[in-house]
C-alpha cells in the first residue's frame, strides 16, 4: 500500500504545477528535467532554478536525448548536490543511476527522484525529424486510447521494468486512459509524502499494481515473446552473430551513450585493441585476407562482458548506431540471461551488490565437475 | 596530356581491376592489397593477398561504412613492412596522407591506386532501401559528395599522392583508365607489360570530369552559402548544435581524429555538482553541461585544417545535424588563411607544426 | 585525507592593509570547503612572518597553503621554502597577487576588497588539485667535450683542463684553426701564430686534456651532467668511440661566405682577385705578390663582400682591411691601397688607431656602393658609385675581397646532433641574445667563438673562458644537480605517438619510443615550458603543475 495524490488535471500540466510547486516553496532548490532548447521540437535535460523557467520545461516529453542515469552520475561524480534537487527520470534512467552509484560513479544524496509509469519513447532518428507537435499529441493520444503508443524504441516496446523502483514519487502514465484530464502521484517514500503537502488534490491509498499497470505489462510480455522468436532467427548462434554485427563500423557510439559504459577510457579503445602484425600475418596465413578495420565482434561481445550484468534496456544504443544494428535488443536478451543467473535486477536497490563483487560458495554450481 | 592503359573491362569495371590486381599479386609486384569487398556485411575494406577473394572487389562501392583512411591507420600504424597496394577513393586516400604528418600512418610501402568517385550514399539511407534496390538513383548521395571537386584525378593539382588511378567517366561501361601519375605507377604498368599512351579515352575522361566538376564547384558554392547563413552568429551555431547529444560518433568516425581519448571526454571542465546549481542559480535554468557547442568548436580547432571533406560524420549523427557541412565551410576558411590543401602532398607541413616568421601578421599589433 | 587549507593574506604595510578590506576578505573565504583557518599578518616575507607560517603549518596540522601577497616573481619561492620547513610538500602552495594585481591598480577599496577576494578563492579551488612534486638529484660527469680545435675551443679546453678530462675533437689533422693563417692579428699586431702556438704547447703538457684529430662527431644523446658521446675517425672504417661528458662546447668556429658571392666580383675569372684569407695565407707562405711573381703597385681592397646577401655586418673585416693595407705598405713600400668601403666599423680601443695609421701611411678610403670589377688591359678596372650618384672608376693590379664571416660547414650537422637550432645567417643559435650569449637553449652545450656568429679573437677568448666559469660553477665532480619538478608528462594510454609534442619541445626532452609506439617526457631534460601540453590535443601530454583542470577551476572561479 501506499499514499497517492489525485488531481483532475492533465498530467503534462500537474506535473509542472507539481515542479512550480517544489520551487515556490523552496523544498528544492531546481528541478532536473527535460526542457525545450531554442529549436523548435528540440529538448534536452536541464536543470532548473527559476520557477518561470517551467514553463518550457517537458516532463515526460517521449523522446530520451541521453539516459539521465548517466547525466546525473557525471555531474554528482565527485561529489553530491549539496541543496536538495528534484530529478524527473524514466525507470530505466533511475535503474541506471543506481547501478553507478553502486561503483561510485555517483552521489544520490538531496536528489528527490520522480518517475513514472512509462509508456515508452521515440527513437531520436525519428524525433529529430519532428516539425510540429503532431508526433507528440499521437503518443498522448495513444495513451488516452489505453494503447502503448506507436513507433516507440525496440526497448521500450518489450520493456519488463515500466514501473519504476525505489523512486520517491511515481506518476502513472501508461495505461492511464484519462491522462489528459486526470492524473495521480504515488507517493511512495516519506521524502515524496513531505514535498506533496501544501499540493491541491485528494489523499489516499492504493495498491501499486493495479488493472491499468497489469494491461500494460501483458501488452509488453507479448511483444517481448515476438522479439525473443525473431532473435533466436536472427541473431542465435555464432553464425547469426556474426553476421547481426558484420555491419558495424566501430563507431562506438553505442559504448558512448550507455549509461552504464564509465570507463574514460574503454578498452577497445586502447592500445591493447590495436591491430597487431602477428594477427595480421596469421589471417593471410589462414584466410588469405582480414577484414580492416578488424575487431567488431570483440568489442561487442568484450562490452556484454562489462556490462550486460547491469544493462537496464534503456536503448539508447541502438538509437545512435549509424549501422541499424539492433544492439539494444541483443543486449537486453544477453543482459537478461546473465542477470537471471544471479536473480539480479539492475537498479532494483543500492543496497543489492553487484554479483561480480560478491563471493557466494554455493553458485555457477552446474559449471563445476 | 596525360598518358594511360586504356584496361578492357567487359564484365564491368570492378572486374577489371580484380583482374588487374591479381596480375600484380601473382607477379609478386606487391605483397598483399587493400581494397573495398562486397561481403556479407555489405562493402568493407579487406587487406588480401588470396588473388581468389579479388573476385568479390567493387571498384566504386555505393556506400562508405569506414573512412578508408581508417583502414590504413590500422594496418600500418606502427609501421608497415609489407608492399600494398590500397584501392580507395581520392578523400580517403588525402586522409592518409594527413595521417602520415600525424604519424598515424606508415605510407612508405603503400601503393595509392585512386579511383573515380561519382559519390556515396549516405549509409541509413543505403541500409534502409539501396541495400535491397542498389540500382536506386532516386536516392541523393551524401551531401558533402554532391559538391565535391576531388572526386578524380583529371586536371586536379590539388591531389598528388596517387600513384596509379582508374578513370572510369565518360568512357561508357565496358572500359575504363590506368592512369600513371608517380614514377612508382609507371614502373607497375611497365612491369606489367602494360602500354601507357596519350589515347583518346584519356581526352574523353578529362572533359567528363571537367564537367562533372563544374558543376560540383557551382553547387558548392551554393551549400556552403547556405550553410553559412545556417550558423552564422552565436544564435545560429547553438540552433544548429541544439540537437546534439554528445555520441561523439562524428569524432569516432572522422579519419583525421586520430586521439585515443578525445579532450571533451576528459571531464577537465566538468564543473561539480555544486557550481552547476549555482549556474542554475544565476542563469535560472541551465542546460545539461557540458555544452555542445564546447566539443564542436573545440573538434574543429584541432582537426579542421586537415578536413577532406568525406562527410563520414553527417553520415553517422543520429540527430541529423549537417555537421560536415559545418566543419567543411569552416576547414575552407582556416586553410585558407595557410593556403593548405589537406592531402596534397606529404611533404606539405601541417600548418600548425610549422613557424613562419611572417605570417599572420594581420592580427599583429601595427 | 581531509583538506586543510590555511589562507594568509599579508597586510604588505599599506601596500594592502590600505586598499583592501582584509577582514572581510577573510570572512568570505574562511566559509569555503576545505579551508581550515584565515588569518592576516603585518609582513609575510619578514623573517617573523615566515616563522609564523610554520608554526601555522604545525599548528592547525595544514594539508595546502594559500598565500595573498604581492607578485610570485617576488615571493613564491620564499613561501614555498617555508612550506618545506613545515613539512609540506612545497607545491601544495598557491600564492594569489593583490598588491600588483589589486591594492595597486585601484583607489577603489570596495572594488579591491571584491577583487581580492575573488583571487583568493581561485586560488583555493586550485590549490585543491595540486599534487605534490618532487625535486630529484642526479649524478652527474663533470667531463667536457670540446667540439672545434680552434682559438674558441683550445682556449676553454685549457681553463677546464686544471679541473676535469677534457676531450678536444676537431675534423682537421691539426689544431689552431684559422688564427694559424694569420701573421698579425689586430689590435697590437702580434704575431697570432705565436700565440696560437704557446696555447697548443699548454695542451700538450695538461694531462687532461685529450686531443682527437682526424676526427668526427656522430652522435650526440642524453642530457646536462649525462651525455653519451660517439665518435669516428675520418676513416670511416675505424670503429666508433663513445666517451661520457657532462658538458658539450660548439667551436666550430666560421667559414667565409660562399663563393657565389664571390663570383660576382670576378673572383676566379680575373687574375689578382683575392679573398682577405688568402692574401693571410699568401703572407704567411711568404709569397705576397701578383699571380705572375710582379710586384703589385697599386691595391683595391673591397669591403662588404656578401653582406647584403648575408644580412649581417661581420664586424671584424674593416679592422681586416685596414691591416692588409698595412702589410702591404710594409712589403711594398709605396704602393697605393684604395679602401673602396660602405660603412665602416672599427669599434674598439685598438682600431681607431689603425684607421689614422692607415691614412697616414696613404691609403684612401672611398665610401663606395655597386663595386664592380672588370678587366681592362693588363689591369683590373674597379668602377663604383661614390656617394651614392657619382660612378667612377679606379684601374688597379690586385684586388683584396674583404668577404664576410660564415657559419661553419659542419653547422647544420652538427645542429641536428645536438638539437641546438641555428638562427639567422646559420649560426647556432643563443639562449638570449643578450643575457645568455654563451649558452645555447639546450642544458649543458654551450656556444664560443665564430660558430655562434662573426666575432674577433678576444670576444672569443671571453666568450671561451664565460663557458669555462660557466662548466666550473654548475658541473662540480661530486656534486649532484636538481631538476626542475614542475614538468610534463605523458599519459602512456592517452598517446597516440603523433610527435606532435616532440615537434614543438625546444629542449629535446620527449622522445619518441618506437616499441611502445609512444612519446615519452625525460624529466631531466624538461624545463616545464608546457608547449608539450598545449599542443597535444587529447591532452595525453599534460604539465604536473598547470593541469587542465587547475587552469579551468582557477578560471571558473575567479568568473563566477
Amino acid at each position: 500500500m501506499t499514499t497517492i495524490l489525485k488531481m483532475n488535471q492533465g498530467v503534462r500540466a500537474a506535473i509542472k504545477d507539481f515542479l512550480r510547486h517544489l520551487l515556490e516553496t523552496g523544498a528544492v532548490h531546481a528541478v532536473f528535467t527535460l526542457r525545450k532548447q531554442d529549436s523548435p521540437n528540440v529538448v534536452s535535460y536541464s536543470l532548473i532554478a527559476d520557477p518561470e523557467k517551467l514553463d518550457e520545461a517537458t516532463p515526460f516529453y517521449p523522446v530520451m536525448p541521453g539516459n539521465a542515469g548517466g547525466l546525473l552520475s557525471r555531474i554528482t561524480l565527485n561529489e553530491s548536490f549539496k541543496d536538495p534537487v528534484a530529478a524527473v527520470l524514466r525507470p530505466c534512467e533511475l535503474r541506471a543511476f543506481v547501478e553507478l552509484v553502486k561503483r561510485q560513479q555517483g552521489n544520490p544524496a538531496n536528489i528527490v527522484t520522480i518517475s513514472s509509469i512509462c509508456a515508452g519513447v521515440s527513437p531520436l532518428k525519428a524525433s529529430a525529424q519532428w516539425e510540429s507537435d503532431q508526433q507528440v499529441d499521437e503518443y498522448w493520444s495513444a495513451i488516452s486510447n489505453g494503447e502503448l503508443p506507436p513507433n516507440i524504441r525496440d526497448s521500450c516496446r518489450i520493456c519488463e521494468h515500466p514501473v519504476p523502483m525505489g523512486a520517491d514519487i511515481v506518476v502513472p502514465v501508461a495505461g492511464e486512459e484519462e491522462i489528459d484530464s486526470k492524473c495521480s502521484f504515488l507517493l511512495n517514500s516519506e521524502k515524496g509524502a513531505k514535498l506533496a503537502e501544501g499540493m491541491p488534490g485528494e489523499i489516499g491509498e492504493t495498491e501499486q499494481e493495479v488493472k491499468e499497470v497489469e494491461q500494460i505489462r501483458s501488452f509488453r510480455e507479448k511483444q517481448r515473446s515476438e522479439l525473443a522468436t525473431e532473435l533466436e532467427k536472427t541473431v542465435a548462434g555464432l553464425e547469426r552473430v556474426i553476421e547481426t554485427f558484420a555491419s558495424c563500423t566501430s563507431c562506438h557510439g553505442c559504448r558512448a551513450v550507455c549509461p552504464i559504459c564509465y570507463c574514460q577510457l574503454c578498452e577497445f579503445d586502447s592500445s591493447r585493441s590495436e591491430l597487431k602484425a602477428q594477427v595480421v600475418e596469421t589471417e593471410l596465413r589462414k584466410r588469405g585476407g582480414i577484414r580492416i578495420p578488424p575487431g567488431t565482434l570483440a568489442f561487442h561481445i568484450g562490452r556484454l562482458a562489462h556490462m550486460a550484468i547491469s544493462c537496464v534496456g534503456c536503448g539508447m544504443c541502438s538509437d545512435v548506431c549509424p549501422a541499424e544494428i539492433p544492439v539494444s535488443s541483443v543486449f537486453w536478451k544477453v543482459g537478461k540471461a546473465v542477470q537471471e543467473l544471479f536473480d539480479y535486477t539492475p537498479g532494483r536497490s543500492v543496497e543489492e551488490a553487484i554479483p561480480i563483487t560478491v563471493f557466494e560458495e554455493d553458485e555457477l554450481c552446474e559449471v563445476e565437475d | 596530356m596525360k598518358k594511360g592503359h586504356l584496361l578492357p573491362a567487359q564484365e564491368g569495371v570492378s572486374q577489371a581491376v580484380a583482374g588487374f590486381l591479381k596480375r600484380c599479386l601473382e607477379e609478386k609486384i606487391f605483397d598483399a592489397v587493400v581494397a573495398p569487398l562486397d561481403s556479407h556485411a555489405g562493402y568493407n575494406y579487406v587487406l588480401l593477398d588470396d588473388g581468389e577473394l579479388l573476385d568479390k572487389v567493387v571498384a566504386m562501392p555505393p556506400v562508405m561504412p569506414v573512412q578508408g583512411a581508417k583502414a590504413v591507420q590500422s594496418l600500418t600504424h606502427h609501421g608497415n613492412s609489407k608492399k600494398i597496394a590500397v584501392v580507395m577513393r581520392l578523400c580517403e586516400i588525402r586522409a592518409a596522407v594527413e595521417l602520415s604528418k600525424l604519424r598515424q600512418t606508415d605510407l612508405e610501402n603503400v601503393f595509392f591506386i585512386g579511383v573515380d568517385c561519382s559519390g556515396v550514399i549516405p549509409l541509413p539511407d543505403y541500409l534502409e532501401r539501396a541495400r535491397d534496390k542498389p540500382k536506386d538513383t532516386e536516392l541523393m548521395l551524401r551531401p558533402l559528395c554532391q559538391v565535391c571537386e576531388d572526386f578524380s584525378l583529371a586536371g586536379n593539382d590539388r591531389v598528388t599522392v596517387v600513384d596509379l588511378h582508374v578513370g572510369t567517366m565518360g568512357l561508357g561501361d565496358s572500359s575504363a583508365l590506368l592512369i600513371p601519375s608517380s614514377a612508382a605507377g609507371e614502373d607497375v604498368l611497365r612491369q606489367l607489360g602494360m602500354d601507357s599512351k596519350p589515347v583518346e579515352e584519356v581526352n574523353q575522361w578529362s572533359t567528363k570530369v571537367g564537367v562533372i566538376r563544374n558543376e560540383r564547384r557551382k553547387a558548392r558554392k551554393e551549400a556552403l552559402a547556405d550553410i553559412k547563413k545556417k550558423v552564422s552568429g552565436l544564435e545560429g551555431l547553438l540552433e544548429v548544435f541544439s540537437q546534439c547529444i554528445e555520441c561523439h560518433n562524428c569524432q569516432s568516425v572522422c579519419p583525421i581524429c586520430y586521439c585515443r581519448l578525445c579532450f571533451a571526454d576528459k571531464g577537465t571542465s566538468a564543473d561539480t555538482a555544486d557550481d552547476y546549481l549555482q549556474r542554475a542559480n544565476v542563469a535560472g535554468a541551465v542546460r545539461h553541461l557540458p555544452e555542445p557547442l564546447l566539443f564542436h568548436l573545440g573538434r574543429m580547432a584541432h582537426m579542421s585544417l586537415s578536413c577532406v571533406s568525406c562527410g563520414m560524420c553527417e553520415d553517422v549523427c543520429p540527430v541529423s545535424i549537417p555537421v560536415g557541412r559545418v566543419v567543411s565551410l569552416v576547414s575552407e576558411e582556416t586553410r585558407g588563411i595557410f593556403d593548405y590543401m589537406p592531402g596534397r602532398s606529404v611533404e606539405e607541413e601541417l600548418p600548425l607544426a610549422r613557424f613562419e616568421l611572417e605570417e599572420l601578421t594581420e592580427v599583429e599589433d601595427v | 585525507m581531509k583538506k586543510r587549507i590555511g589562507v594568509y593574506v599579508c597586510e604588505c604595510g599599506p601596500n594592502i592593509a590600505g586598499a583592501v578590506d582584509i577582514d572581510r576578505v577573510l570572512e568570505a573565504v574562511l566559509s569555503l570547503d576545505g579551508v581550515a583557518v584565515a588569518e592576516k599578518y603585518g609582513l609575510l616575507c619578514s623573517g617573523d612572518g615566515k616563522k609564523y607560517l610554520v608554526e601555522q603549518v604545525r599548528e592547525h596540522g595544514l594539508t595546502h597553503l594559500v598565500v595573498g601577497a604581492c607578485s610570485p616573481k617576488q615571493h613564491e619561492l620564499t613561501f614555498m621554502t617555508v612550506c618545506e620547513e613545515s613539512g609540506l610538500n612545497p607545491f601544495l602552495f598557491q600564492m594569489a597577487n593583490i598588491r600588483e594585481q589589486v591594492a595597486w591598480i585601484t583607489p577603489d577599496t570596495e572594488k579591491a576588497t571584491e577583487r581580492t577576494i575573488r583571487h583568493l578563492k581561485a586560488a583555493i579551488r586550485r590549490v585543491l588539485y595540486h599534487t605534490a612534486l618532487e625535486q630529484k638529484e642526479i649524478e652527474t660527469n663533470p667531463d667536457v667535450l670540446v667540439i672545434g680545435g680552434g682559438m674558441a675551443g683550445i682556449s676553454a679546453a685549457l681553463s677546464l683542463g686544471s679541473s676535469r678530462k677534457v676531450y678536444v675533437v676537431d675534423k682537421r689533422d691539426a689544431l689552431g684553426g684559422k688564427a694559424l693563417k694569420y701573421e698579425k692579428s689586430s689590435p697590437g699586431m702580434a704575431n697570432s701564430a705565436d700565440v696560437v702556438e704557446n696555447y697548443l704547447r699548454g695542451i700538450e703538457t695538461d694531462e687532461n686534456i685529450e686531443v682527437l684529430t682526424n676526427t668526427n662527431v656522430e652522435e650526440v644523446r642524453g642530457f646536462f651532467g649525462n651525455f653519451l658521446v660517439k665518435l669516428r675517425e675520418n676513416d670511416a672504417e675505424s670503429d666508433a668511440r663513445e666517451l661520457r661528458v657532462g658538458a658539450i662546447i660548439v667551436a666550430l668556429g666560421m667559414d667565409p661566405l660562399d663563393s657565389e658571392v664571390l663570383s660576382e666580383y670576378g673572383y676566379g675569372k680575373i687574375q689578382n682577385v683575392y679573398t682577405s684569407l688568402e692574401l693571410e695565407q699568401a703572407n704567411v707562405d711568404g709569397k705576397l705578390g701578383m699571380s705572375g711573381g710582379g710586384k703589385p703597385k697599386s691595391v683595391g681592397i673591397v669591403h662588404c663582400v656578401g653582406r647584403k646577401e648575408a644580412g649581417y655586418c661581420s664586424e671584424i673585416c674593416c679592422t681586416v682591411g685596414m691591416k692588409i693595407a698595412c702589410y702591404l705598405q710594409e712589403k711594398f713600400p709605396g704602393i697605393a691601397v684604395t679602401e673602396f668601403y660602405q660603412d665602416l666599423s672599427i669599434p674598439g680601443r685598438g682600431a681607431q688607431v689603425l684607421y689614422e695609421e692607415a691614412r697616414r701611411a696613404g691609403t684612401e678610403f672611398i665610401r663606395a656602393t655597386n663595386v664592380q670589377l672588370s678587366e681592362s688591359d693588363d689591369k683590373i678596372k674597379i668602377s663604383y658609385e661614390r656617394d651614392h650618384d657619382k660612378t667612377e672608376e679606379k684601374p688597379v693590379d690586385m684586388v683584396v675581397l674583404l668577404v664576410g664571416i660564415g657559419p661553419p660547414a659542419d653547422a647544420e650537422k652538427i645542429s641536428n646532433l645536438l638539437s641546438v637550432p641555428l638562427g639567422k645567417g646559420g649560426f647556432f643559435t643563443e639562449e638570449h641574445a643578450k643575457i645568455s650569449p654563451v649558452s645555447s637553449s639546450i642544458e649543458g652545450i654551450y656556444l664560443a667563438g665564430c660558430a655562434s656568429g662573426p666575432k674577433g679573437i678576444p670576444e672569443t677568448i671571453s666568450q671561451s673562458e664565460a663557458v669555462a666559469g660557466k662548466i666550473l660553477a654548475g658541473l662540480v665532480p661530486g656534486r649532484k644537480i636538481e631538476t626542475e619538478a614542475k614538468t610534463s608528462r605523458i599519459a602512456e594510454n592517452l598517446c597516440m605517438g603523433c610527435q606532435t609534442c616532440l615537434d614543438v619541445c625546444c629542449y629535446g626532452a620527449i622522445s619518441y619510443n618506437e616499441t611502445r609506439g609512444i612519446c615519452v617526457v625525460n624529466e631531466v631534460l624538461c624545463k616545464g615550458c608546457g608547449n608539450c601540453a598545449a599542443a597535444c590535443p587529447s591532452g595525453a601530454a599534460s604539465h604536473q603543475h598547470f593541469t587542465s583542470r587547475q587552469v579551468y577551476q582557477e578560471i571558473a572561479e575567479i568568473v563566477k
